[in-house]
This record gives structure tokens, C-alpha cells and sequence, in this order.
């Protein structure tokens, strides 16, 4: 099968560019760089769950929550940097634990469509409603306070042996495991569990009569796709050292979903793209104004949906796909 | 005696705010297959077209009234831009309004900062038990009521009553028998966005007139809907009365913030058990009625 | 082993007010070819989705090979050996053949076998010149055949086909015949609805009539087509 088309040609293309990035960039920048790798395993959370198995979220920051909130509690007990990679580890699989028992709850009672997007709205706000009013003193897990709307300070960062992630070693490990999802999701979809999904996703009442346990498949797939919002709450938390029920405020909800939807859900590189372009703007104009930046991002997605349905990048992808490689 | 009115105009207050916030939301809804993420913005600009008559001396009243319209032209504006192209499609219409209630927030942002300057709450206010009420709040809740029979008299006793619901039924049939779909769709979103129009005229001089004003509203709104199902009438009145109930009894004895979660937390419930909200569960009934 | 593969008993479903299938009582055994007919809104798609589980039952039993599944959930069903052809074609619009194949037959064939398979099934129903279309691009009589191939991926042993040679020709209905009779000469069991009396005769052993959800009659063809009582309630005023 030819592989030499647009998408992974794009993609290869990136991943040389973020690889070389830190010899070619201040200190600085890689900073910023890092955040926006961090975020964009938000958007692929919500790649998977939204376009492999056409289940529509609102709840991701709310496993993005769980999992930068689960790590700051875990490794401020344990208080002790060899115990990070645990707190890590904990926090991710407790991110995913909440995210299959929600999906039990929907999916097992029969909930989809957009009613699945209310109830993990619903939820987000529950919990960035009851994390902001922890501002008292008797608010607290173990040792750590969890300090209301301003959240929790001094989260530490991740430590192997003597070295602590800081920096570019930090970029490496983000960039690193980015790679590895990333080369995952996409062999994902040509395996079993994969076509499983779509047939999820294509007609969920047919896909039984062929075998397939749909509540089963539903929950199994946003669970993990709650483990990659942990993931990114987890890099959040241990990037900025910091963590706020601000990132599961209604506007932090809709973004993945806006993000994911304008890039074309149904394609895992899009959403790669269309993130890293998003942060980077948004960073960008911070330094002038936001306030632009969701403008236009709302003219973006209005654009998107009624012009290219399919998604941005991924029209792009074949439009490029027909000119320059000459595919149908 | 003084905790019984307390709690009673809690939940009657509740009521008003929840049929109020959500009646524009469950027509688009109920009639369109469209779910409309910037309701809240809809509902922000009637604030602030009231607030901008207001303080420039129009009479209150009247200045809500032009909030109201004033919306509904927008509204009718958009639908003819934008969201007709996306009857019954509700996710691309949340990624599309998503967009819209962005433009809006930072647009208003930028063009008028962070807040406005408000008008008052009228009418004054009444103590019983060292405890003050507003008597405009509870003037609201008069208007919401009278916004329900209004409804209900627009809908079940008005030719145009009887072909929106003839519409929301079965559209192709309906436009078989002569009906203008298109120009039903765009009165119906004209008519929900003058009813958000309406909320944000009545709730603007009891709140801050900033770009999230919205917000206030939104959740509620959307929660109030959901739970109600699709029936715009019937569905409206249950739901914000069960929830109503949930949100006031949990703030009168926790506090406003167990107020809103409870509310969360019940129509999670609720809408696990019962999908198709009230408007399903009351239609199963008459079904078998008949 | 019994020779019933399929029994109801007692089968009724109500939808609100009304009484779509009424104390139906059914037996089928292995290795027959049998045909529902009945006037439109008999029941008939209806007593199919009962039988996959789509919907629940209001009142009754059904057993397939001799282990009762009224309350197993759909997938179980389908992993016990029950397929369908659906009456609107039950086929994945979006995707390409292959794809469609590859998701009817993952859960039942080794991944090493799994391209062979497809093919043969391809093969067998006739399809394999339209090359790795796009479904939704297919005509409805090909679409037909491909879901019909999907059905038999899973080795079934009872297909249930709902009207398979609807909007055929008499080329295509001839064709679709052949099929279906191959397939019950291998041994699996089926049961198909059709109004198409020609194509009936053609295939069928045993027909079984329905009418308002009521079992109204059983037979042969020719007892069935000189029964008077059958021939009222489709010619007469209902």
C-alpha cells in the first residue's frame, strides 16, 4: 500500500521539525512548546473517543482535571521525588478508572448522541463547581489542600533518579510519548479493536447483529480516552506546577471539541495540527490581546462546519492529496 | 412562618429564573433539532440593548421590550446566515453556535469592555423577618408565568401554533400539505431568540452587565431543556418545576453552590433514566390513553 | 439434539396501544427454508427484531437450539450462530465493501484467514467485479448481496432474511434464488419474508402466515395458495 500521501508526509515532516526544535529555539519557547504538546493529548482524547467511535464528549478536562488534580494529591503525600513516576502513573490510571465508570453509567443504561455530550457536561461542571469552592482550610486529601479557586501550588515535578524533568529534558519526555500515541492511534486503525470502533461509530443497532458489544466497546474506548486527558492533566500539572479548577471551566470544556471538529474528528493528525496551530496562536496574540484569538477561532469553526463539514486539515490533506500526489 | 415565604420565594424565584432562561432554548430545540450553545449570548445581548436604552432614558419597560426584539432581528439575521443550514443536525450545530458564542463573548469584549454600566433593580424591596425581598423578582415570576399561558395560547390556539407544531411533528408531510418549512424554521428562531432577548431585558438590572452574563443562564438553560424534552410547553414547565424544587431546597439548606450541583447531579440522573426527558415520559402516558 | 432450532412460544409485542405481534407460537427445525408472508403490517419485520433482540418482548419465550434467549442481549445472540439481511439494507453506507466485510467477519474468522474468507463470500454472492466501492454508491440490489454476504460471515445457523429480493428483477431474483438455496443445501436454516408469490414458490418448503400479528395459517405452498381464508385477507376489505 503506497503510504506516501499528504497526511504522513505532513507528519513526519512535523515530527523531524519538533525533534530539532529545542537546538533551534530559546529556552523560552521550548517552555511554551511544551504546554502545547501537553494539551494536544487533550484533542487526541477526543479524537479517538469522537472519531473512531463517534461518541461526542464534553467531559475530557473533566479526565484532565481528575488527572492533574490526582497527581498533585498523590505525589504531595507521598512527598518524595522517586515516588513521582508512581503519582504518575496512579494518576493516569484514576483518570481512567472515573472515565469507565461514567461510561458505565451512560453507556450501559442505553445514553447517546448528544445526550452523552449533556451528561459529561453535566459533569465537568459538577466537579469545576465543587473544586472551587475548596478554599477552606478543611478542604483537604492527606496533606494537600486543595485550595478552591486557586487551586494548588508547588506540584512537583516528575524526577528519575537524580535528574528533574525541567525544560528540554521535559520537552523530550512530552514530545517522546506524543510520538508513541501517535504512531499507536494510527496503527489502531487498521487493527480489530479499531474496526470495532468504526463499527460503533457507523451504526451502533446493526454492529450488535454482527457481534459486537456496543456498551462494552463505548465504555472500554472512553475510558481510555479518559487515560489520555489524564495524560495531558498529568503533563499540565507537572509542566506548570500548578493546577486550577479554571481548566475545567465551561470554555476549557468546549475547546477540545471545537479544536477537534474544525481539524476533521475522524483523522488523529488533523487534530495534531490543527491543536498545535491553535495553542501557538493563542500564545501568540496573549501577548497582544486573547480576545482576537477566539474571535477568529469562532469565525474558524463556523467556517468549518458549514464549508467543510469533514474538517479543515483533513480537506486540505486531500486537496493536496489529488493535486500533488495524484490520489482520488 | 418568616422561613416558609423564605424558602417558597426561593423556589418560585428559581422557577422563573429556569422557565425564563430556558424558554427560548427549548423552542429552537423542541421545533429545529438545534441545539443553540450561544443562547447565553443571545440572552447577553438583550441585556445590554435594555441596559443601553435604559441608561439612555428610555422607560425600563420599553427598553426591555426593544432588548427582546432587537434579538429577534439578530436572531433571524443568523438563522439566515448560518443556521439554517443546520436543521436537525445538533452536533454540527453546537460546533457552529460554540462559534458564534465566541464571536459574541470576545466581541463584546473588545467593543465595550469589561462592563457596563447597569441600571437598578425597581420596585424596591420588603422585609419579613429581617430578611429582604425584592418585589421585581417576584414580578418576574408573574411574567413567567404569564410567558407560559402566552405560549400556550400561541401554540395550541393560532394557525401558526398549529402548523410549528404540525412542523415539529413531521416536517415532510407538513411541507406537502403547503406549509413554507423554511420560513416556519426562521420565524421559530426568530421567536426563541426574542425569548432569550426577553430574559436577558428582564434579568439585566438585577444582575452585572458583562460580556459572560450569559453564562449565568446557560447551564440552566441547557439542563432545564434536556431534562424537559422536546416538547417546548409541557416539557419547560415540569422540568424547571422538578428542578426548581431540587435547586432551592439544596441552596436553602446548603448553600447556592450545593444549589447548582444538586440540579447537575439530578438531571444526570434524570437523564440517564429517562432520555427523551418529560415531554417522552407524559407523551408515553397519552399514548396509551388513547 | 433437537431438531428445533428455533421456537417461540407465546410471543407478543406491544408498542404502547398497539399489539404488534399477538401470542405467536412458532417452531422452526434445522434445515428448513421456511417463509413468512403476510399483508403489509402483519408483524413480520417485527417477529425478526424480536428474534435478534433489537426489541424486548411484552409477553412470552423464544429458545434457539434449544437454550432460551429472550432476555440475551443482541451480540450474544449473534455470537450463538443468528444472522440477519435486513429489510432496509442493514449496510454500512460510508465505508468500502472490504470494510464492510472486514467488520460483518472479524468476530468469527482467524485474522490470518480472514482476506480468503472475504473473497470467497464476495465471491459466492456474486459481487466481486464492483472492485472496493464506496457502499452508499452501490445499487440496492447489490447492496442486497453484500449484506446478505456479511450475514454469512459469522457461519451462521439460522439466517433471517427480510425481503431479499426486493426491487430485483427477474434475472436478479433468479440469481438471489440460487444463493439462497445453496446456502440451505450447506445446512443452515433460514427463514425469509417476501411477498413476491413467484419467488416463494420458487424456494420455500413451508409458509406460515401471518395477519395483525396472529399465526393465520401454516403449509405448504399449495396449501396455502387454495386456502380461502388466506386469500381473503389479501384480496379482501381490511
Amino acid at each position: 500500500m503506497n503510504k506516501l500521501n499528504t497526511e504522513n508526509t505532513v507528519a513526519a515532516l512535523l515530527f523531524v521539525y519538533l525533534l530539532i526544535y529545542p537546538f533551534i529555539s530559546s529556552e523560552y519557547n521550548i517552555m511554551n512548546m511544551s504546554y502545547f504538546l501537553a494539551m494536544i493529548f487533550l484533542s487526541l482524547s477526543l479524537s479517538l473517543i469522537w472519531g473512531y467511535s463517534g461518541i461526542f464528549s464534553f467531559g475530557q478536562t473533566a479526565f484532565f482535571g481528575v488527572g492533574g488534580y490526582a497527581y498533585a494529591i498523590i505525589s504531595m503525600n507521598f512527598n518524595n521525588p522517586n515516588l513521582t513516576l508512581l503519582s504518575f502513573i496512579l494518576a493516569i490510571l484514576i483518570a481512567g478508572a472515573f472515565a469507565w465508570i461514567l461510561g458505565y453509567f451512560m453507556f450501559y443504561g442505553g445514553v447517546n448522541d448528544v445526550f452523552v455530550g449533556l451528561i459529561t457536561l453535566c459533569v465537568t461542571l459538577v466537579l469545576a463547581t465543587f473544586m472551587a469552592q475548596t478554599a477552606g482550610s478543611q478542604w483537604k486529601i492527606g496533606d494537600v489542600l486543595l485550595g478552591g479557586d486557586n487551586g494548588i501550588n508547588n506540584i512537583p515535578s516528575l524526577t528519575f533518579g537524580s535528574v528533574t524533568l525541567y525544560g528540554t529534558n521535559l520537552y523530550y519526555v512530552i514530545l517522546i510519548v506524543l510520538i508513541v500515541i501517535y504512531i499507536l492511534l494510527r496503527k489502531f486503525g487498521s487493527s480489530k479493536f479499531g474496526y470495532s470502533l468504526i463499527a460503533v461509530r457507523e451504526n451502533r443497532e446493526r454492529s450488535q447483529m454482527f457481534g459486537y458489544n456496543i456498551p462494552f466497546l463505548q465504555t472500554l474506548v472512553f475510558s481510555l480516552g479518559g487515560v489520555l486527558a489524564g495524560l495531558s492533566g498529568v503533563f499540565y500539572a507537572i509542566w506548570g506546577n500548578y493546577m486550577s479548577p479554571s481548566s475545567m471551566a465551561i470554555s476549557a470544556a468546549a475547546l477540545p471539541v471545537v479544536l477537534v471538529a474544525a481539524a476533521g474528528r475522524k483523522n488523529v493528525t488533523a487534530a495534531v495540527i490543527f491543536s498545535l496551530i491553535y495553542y501557538m496562536f493563542a500564545q501568540y496574540l496573549s501577548v497582544t490581546g486573547t480576545e482576537y484569538a477566539f474571535v477568529i477561532l469562532g469565525f474558524v469553526l463556523l467556517i468549518a462546519i458549514l464549508l467543510v463539514p469533514q474538517g479543515i486539515i483533513v480537506t486540505i490533506f486531500n486537496l493536496i492529496d489529488r493535486y500533488v500526489f495524484k490520489k482520488s | 412562618m418568616g422561613e416558609l415565604f423564605s424558602f417558597l420565594y426561593q423556589f418560585l424565584d428559581s422557577f422563573a429564573f429556569l422557565i425564563l432562561a430556558a424558554i427560548g432554548l427549548a423552542i429552537i430545540f423542541g421545533m429545529m433539532g438545534i441545539i443553540n450553545l450561544a443562547h447565553g449570548e443571545f440572552i447577553m445581548l438583550g441585556a445590554y440593548i435594555t441596559t443601553f436604552c435604559a441608561v439612555s432614558g428610555v422607560p425600563l419597560p420599553i427598553a426591555i421590550l426593544l432588548g427582546a426584539i432587537g434579538v429577534g432581528i439578530f436572531g433571524l439575521i443568523i438563522d439566515r446566515i448560518i443556521i439554517r443550514h443546520l436543521y436537525h443536525r445538533p452536533l454540527d450545530s453546537v460546533v457552529a453556535t460554540w462559534g458564534i458564542s465566541l464571536i459574541m463573548t470576545q466581541g463584546f469584549l473588545i467593543l465595550w469592555g469589561p462592563t457596563l454600566q447597569g441600571t437598578s433593580t425597581p420596585l424596591g424591596s420588603f422585609k419579613i423577618d429581617g430578611t429582604s425581598y425584592s418585589y421585581y423578582r417576584m414580578l418576574l415570576v408573574v411574567i413567567a408565568i404569564g410567558l407560559l399561558i402566552f405560549m400556550y395560547w400561541l401554540f395550541m390556539h393560532t394557525k401558526f401554533g398549529l402548523i410549528s407544531r404540525a412542523t415539529m411533528q413531521n416536517a415532510e408531510i407538513a411541507s406537502s400539505l403547503g406549509v413554507n418549512t423554511k420560513r416556519i424554521n426562521s420565524l421559530t428562531f426568530m421567536i426563541g431568540s426574542m425569548f432569550a432577548g426577553l430574559a436577558g431585558g428582564l434579568y439585566a438590572p438585577t444582575m452585572s452587565i458583562t460580556p459572560n452574563f450569559g453564562n449565568a443562564f446557560l447551564v440552566e438553560s441547557f439542563v432545564t431543556v434536556l431534562v424537559g424534552g422536546a416538547n417546548p410547553l409541557i416539557g419547560t414547565v415540569v422540568s424547571g418545576s422538578a428542578l426548581g424544587v431540587v435547586n432551592s431546597t439544596l441552596s436553602f439548606l446548603f448553600g447556592t453552590f450545593y444549589g447548582r450541583m444538586g440540579l447537575l447531579v439530578v438531571a444526570i440522573l434524570f437523564i440517564r433514566v429517562w432520555p427523551s426527558g418529560f415531554s417522552g415520559l407524559i407523551e408515553k402516558k397519552l399514548m396509551r390513553v388513547k | 439434539m433437537s431438531d428445533k432450532i428455533l421456537e417461540l412460544q407465546h410471543v407478543t409485542k406491544d408498542f404502547g396501544g398497539l399489539r404488534a405481534v399477538d401470542d405467536v407460537n412458532l417452531t422452526i427445525n434445522r434445515g428448513e427454508l421456511r417463509c413468512l408472508i403476510g399483508p403489509n403490517g402483519a408483524g413480520k419485520s417485527t417477529i425478526f427484531k424480536l428474534i435478534m433482540g433489537v426489541y424486548p418482548l411484552t409477553k412470552g419465550k423464544i429458545f434457539f437450539k434449544g437454550q432460551e434467549i429472550t432476555k440475551m442481549p443482541t451480540w450474544k445472540r449473534a455470537r450463538m450462530g443468528l444472522s440477519i439481511k435486513m429489510q432496509i439494507p442493514g449496510v454500512y453506507g460510508e465505508l468500502t465493501i472490504r470494510d464492510n466485510m472486514r467488520i460483518a467477519a472479524q468476530n468469527y474468522v482467524n485474522p490470518k484467514e480472514l482476506d480468503d474468507e472475504i473473497d470467497r463470500l464476495i465471491n459466492f454472492v456474486g459481487i466481486q467485479d464492483l472492485g472496493n466501492e464506496i457502499v452508499k454508491n452501490l445499487s440496492h440490489g447489490q447492496q442486497q448481496w453484500l449484506e446478505m454476504a456479511m450475514a454469512l460471515a459469522s457461519k451462521p445457523d439460522l439466517l433471517l432474511l427480510d425481503e431479499p429480493v426486493a426491487g430485483m428483477g427477474p434475472e436478479e431474483t433468479e440469481f438471489t434464488a440460487q444463493i439462497i438455496k445453496k446456502i440451505n443445501d450447506s445446512g443452515i436454516t433460514i427463514i425469509f419474508i417476501d411477498h413476491d408469490m413467484e419467488f416463494v414458490r420458487r424456494i420455500s418448503q413451508k409458509i406460515t402466515v401471518l395477519h395483525y400479528g396472529k399465526l393465520f395459517a401454516e403449509g405448504t405452498i399449495d396449501e396455502i395458495e387454495s386456502n380461502e381464508e388466506v386469500i381473503k385477507i389479501y384480496l379482501g376489505t381490511e
